[in-house]
This record gives structure tokens, C-alpha cells and sequence, in this order.
């Protein structure tokens, strides 16, 4: 069965703040999403949003055309892993697993043995006993074993160790093979996580302001290097991004389709999604021998 | 029906270990003042009472339960509603089986202290009515009086979840100088004459209805219960 989730945002407020505004996208299984912003630009509310745990009052989210506040129908078939995701201390890796296990009508047993090897977390150890590494990865145990085929993660590798994380990632390929999942990684980290994103939604204080698959964000944007004077035509160019001087040189990110042919060098994705959120134009000039 | 066993599941593990430390305490002290009343003996009796610590522990538990099961419920997916269910039935069990728990300690004890001639002697709240008791009764009695203290707490550690405290504390302020405090209150007096002159029926039921309001009254604003604490209401 294929899934679809609707969600159309114009506005959500935390008391006086607007968290969220003019959100409006659509996701499809078989992909993996990237949801990026710099800190407060709204990615948790939005994700809780999603989940069911905030109420959206203007507009709707819809899993194909249900709501899930409040709609059990809907929130089996949603597994949202938080950060720092809620574990009572005295749990033992087996209860929390249990206790997931009763939420989500597609678990799968054989999945969550399948992470403990893999994690190395023994049945028996208890939430109190475990660093923030193994507490994130009891938590992806559950998500990658909920069987929903909408799974949201949210900061899903913070206190993971390299290695871990690499395990992790293999498990969530495993899980995206399936073909038939919504998968959202919400991170900071967007380096290590455009391996494996398809496509990337950007908020932007509360704003939507990108939704595009990384193939396109890369075709699109570029880095042109050269002497200030060999690059007449493009120091005007109303899509620049960010503008570095290093003595005679410049180096200019710049994002705009009709000057694929002229780029020197892909763009770096941290780099452009930091440049894209900050509002105007990146200016730094670098001394020769600095 | 799988995700309320899933809710008791969350109740039973967060509960457990309070649980069996409150009834190990009790009990211990039950020993203590057996060993007491033998091993030091001194004038007159010693009086216990069982009904009240496990009151208190009910209304401790009461009120911890919906903001546990609110937090762990509602980030494996479980709608408002059904964490809402699932709380209240599990409060119901969880005051039947005190009730059935306690009523076997203090029938043991008092069936030992009496054959045994110790000089202490365990109360039972329920003996200050003015009813014929038997295993039953005190059940149904203690049963009834357990369920609606952890209803009263249970209703308002929702209410405090969901306006915070200092509006909590007005409420409670407003409650006490306007029923509790006015000791002198004809009412009080007559409440009194009517617990002493009542059937155990009686009493079994008054308490329990006003259980089933307290509980009842929350279920039709579930969906505006609010999850963390910066969330306007839904």
C-alpha cells in the first residue's frame, strides 16, 4: 500500500509566537526526507504536528486524507522517535520494547532482535544503566522495528558513536527497501545524512522555504571560482549566495539553473543551507597568508 | 484494546517497584509493632491503622499516573483519549486490588493478634460507621473509599497539567475557605449523623458515584488535554 501525507500550514502559534507558517507540502512512500532548520526555525512543532501531538487549527495534516490527531487509525501507522525520546528510567531494554510493541499492530519481533545484536544492547539492561548512545539507539530499535510505514526520526544519530551511526543508516536502507515508507530524518548533521536523503524540506523561521531533492539543489548551485576581474558578468548575479575574496580571487556560491555549464565545484550542502538561511548575501574577505 | 493494555503496561511497570516498597514498609512496621507489644510489653494497647497509609499511597499514585502514561503514552502514538481510558480503568483495578491486598493483611493480623492475645490492636477507618462488618463489607468499603481519593487526586493532577499550579492552588484556596474551613458549618454535622447513621450501601455508593462524576467529568475534553506544557489547548 502506498501512503501519502498532506500537510498544509499556513499558520501555527505557540502562545505569541508563530512557530509555523505557509507550510505546504506532500511526501510519498518509497522516499527518504531530510527536514533541515537552524535551531527555533520550527522543525520539532512541525514533526509534532505530523505525529498528532499538537493540534493544527489552520489547515490540516492528512495521511492519506485521515487526520491523525486524536485518530488512532492514523497514529499506529505513524512511529515518531524523538530526541532524547521519553524512556521511564526503570525500564529494561525488554519492557520498553514491550511496551512499543502494543502500539504498533505491524511490530516486528524479529526486527528488534536484529538491532539489539546490532546495537549491542543486552535484554536485561535498564534505562538508568545506559549512556545517551544507548538510550538513542534502544530508541531507533523501536522505530526501526514499529513497522509503520510512516517514520519519523528526529535527530536520530545524536550520541551515536561513528560506527553506530553506520549501523543505523544500513538498518534504515533495509527498512526503506521495503518501498512502501515515508521516512523523515530531522538532523543538523545534513553532511553525513545526504547519503541517504532524497529530498530535503528547509524551514526557515516557521517558514517552508524549500522543498526540492538534493539531485536538483546540486544541478542548480555551484561555486565559480576566479580574478575579481574575470567574473564581470557574474559579481552582479541577483542569485548569489555567498560572495569569499581571498586577495585577488573570488569564490562565488552561486544558485541559479542557467549557469550549470560555468560551475568549478559542487556545492557543499551544509554550506549552501547555512548561506540559503541567512538572509542576505555571505560576504568574507580572506588576506592573502591569513 | 491493544494500545489500553499497552497504556496498564506503562502503569503496571511505573507502579510496581512503588508498589512493593510501600506494602514491604507496611508490613514491616505491622512486624515491628508485633515485636514490640511482645518482646517489650507496656500498658494498655497499641493502636495501628492500616487504611489511611494505603490511602495516601493511592492518592500519591493517583496523581502521578496521568502525566506518566500522558508522556510514555502519547510518544508511542495513543490518542488522548484512550491514555485518558486506559488511566482510569487501571485506577479502578489498581484500588480493587489494594483494597483486596489490605483487606487480607488486616484480616491476617487482626485473626493473629487476637488469637495471640498481643496487645496491639489494628483500626479500621470503616469501623467508626455504624454498620455490621464482615470481610465483604470492609472490602467493598475500603474498595470505594480507595477509589474515590484516587479519583479526587487523579482529577487534579490533570487539572493541574493543565493550567499549572499557581491557578491550581487559587482553586484549591477558593474550595477550602469556601466548604473545607467553615468547620462550624451545619453541613459538617450533618454529614457526620449521616456517615454514622448510613447502610454500607449507602456509603459504598455515594462515594463510588462521586468517583464515576470525577472520572467521568474530564472524558469529554480529552482532545483539549495538552501534551507539553507550552501548547495552548487544542
Amino acid at each position: 500500500m502506498t501512503y501519502r501525507l498532506d500537510v498544509h500550514v499556513p499558520s501555527y502559534t505557540h502562545g505569541k509566537k508563530e512557530a509555523l507558517k505557509n507550510i505546504r507540502f506532500q511526501l510519498e512512500s518509497g522516499t527518504i526526507y531530510g527536514l533541515w532548520g537552524r535551531n527555533g526555525a520550527g522543525k520539532t512543532t512541525l514533526m509534532r504536528c505530523i505525529t498528532g501531538l499538537l493540534k493544527v487549527n489552520k489547515g490540516y495534516v492528512q495521511l492519506n486524507e485521515a487526520s491523525p490527531f486524536e485518530n488512532r487509525e492514523v497514529l499506529e501507522k505513524i512511529c515518531f522517535i524523538q530526541e532524547n525520546h521519553p524512556l521511564f528510567y526503570l525500564w529494561k531494554v525488554k519492557d520498553a520494547l514491550k511496551v512499543a510493541s502494543y502500539f504498533y499492530p505491524n511490530w516486528s519481533w524479529e526486527k528488534a532482535k536484529k538491532c539489539l545484536v546490532t546495537f549491542e544492547l543486552q535484554d536485561s539492561l535498564k534505562v538508568n544503566q545506559m549512556s545517551k548512545g544507548m538510550k538513542t539507539a534502544l530508541a531507533l530499535t523501536i522505530g526501526l522495528s514499529s513497522g509503520a510505514p510512516v517514520l519519523i526520526f528526529d535527530e536520530p544519530t545524536n550520541g551515536l558513536d561513528a560506527s553506530l551511526r553506520e549501523k543505523f543508516y544500513d538498518l534504515l536502507m533495509d527498512e526503506h527497501s521495503l518501498g512502501d515508507k515515508i521516512i523523515i530524518l530531522s538532523t543538523h548533521y545534513i553532511q553525513e545524512l545526504q547519503r541517504y536523503i532524497e529530498e530535503l524540506i528547509v524551514l526557515h523561521d516557521g517558514e517552508l522555504i524549500l522543498q526540492e531533492s538534493l539531485e536538483r539543489i546540486r544541478e542548480r548551485t555551484g561555486y565559480i571560482h576566479g580574478k575579481k576581474e574575470t567574473l564581470p558578468s557574474y559579481i552582479n548575479n541577483e542569485n548569489i549566495l555567498d560572495r569569499k575574496q581571498i586577495g585577488p580571487m573570488l569564490r562565488l556560491m552561486i544558485e541559479d539553473e542557467s549557469l550549470v555549464d560555468k560551475f568549478d565545484e559542487n556545492v557543499d550542502l551544509q554550506d549552501y543551507l547555512l548561506r540559503k538561511t541567512d538572509g542576505e548575501v555571505g560576504e568574507e574577505t580572506l588576506h592573502e597568508g591569513a | 484494546m491493544k494500545e489500553l493494555k499497552g497504556v496498564w503496561k506503562i502503569l503496571s511497570l511505573e507502579i510496581s517497584r512503588s508498589t512493593l516498597i510501600f506494602w514491604s514498609i507496611l508490613l514491616f512496621f505491622l512486624l515491628l509493632g508485633i515485636m514490640f507489644s511482645v518482646f517489650i510489653p507496656f500498658p494498655g494497647v497499641m493502636n495501628w491503622n492500616t487504611n489511611v497509609p494505603v490511602m495516601i499511597f493511592l492518592i500519591i499514585t493517583g496523581a502521578r499516573m496521568f502525566k506518566v502514561c500522558l508522556l510514555y503514552g502519547s510518544s508511542f502514538g495513543c490518542t488522548r483519549k484512550n491514555i485518558y481510558i486506559g488511566a482510569v480503568t487501571f485506577l479502578t483495578i489498581l484500588s480493587l486490588i489494594s483494597a483486596i491486598v489490605h483487606n487480607v493483611v488486616f484480616s491476617s493480623f487482626s485473626y493473629f493478634l487476637e488469637t495471640m492475645e498481643i496487645s496491639m490492636f489494628i483500626n479500621n477507618v470503616i469501623e467508626f460507621a455504624n454498620i455490621q462488618t464482615n470481610f465483604f463489607i470492609f472490602l467493598l468499603m475500603d474498595f470505594a473509599i480507595f477509589m474515590f481519593f484516587a479519583s479526587i487526586s487523579y482529577i487534579l493532577s490533570i487539572i493541574w497539567h493543565q493550567i499549572g499550579t499557581i491557578p491550581l492552588y487559587g482553586i484549591l484556596g477558593v474550595f477550602l475557605l469556601s466548604v473545607l474551613l467553615p468547620t462550624m458549618h451545619p453541613y459538617w454535622r450533618d454529614l457526620g449523623l449521616w456517615i454514622y447513621d448510613a447502610s454500607y450501601l449507602s456509603l459504598v455508593s455515594l462515594l463510588l458515584l462521586c468517583s464515576v462524576i470525577l472520572l467521568s467529568f474530564p472524558y469529554f475534553f480529552t482532545k483539549q488535554i495538552k501534551i507539553f506544557s507550552r501548547e495552548k489547548p487544542a
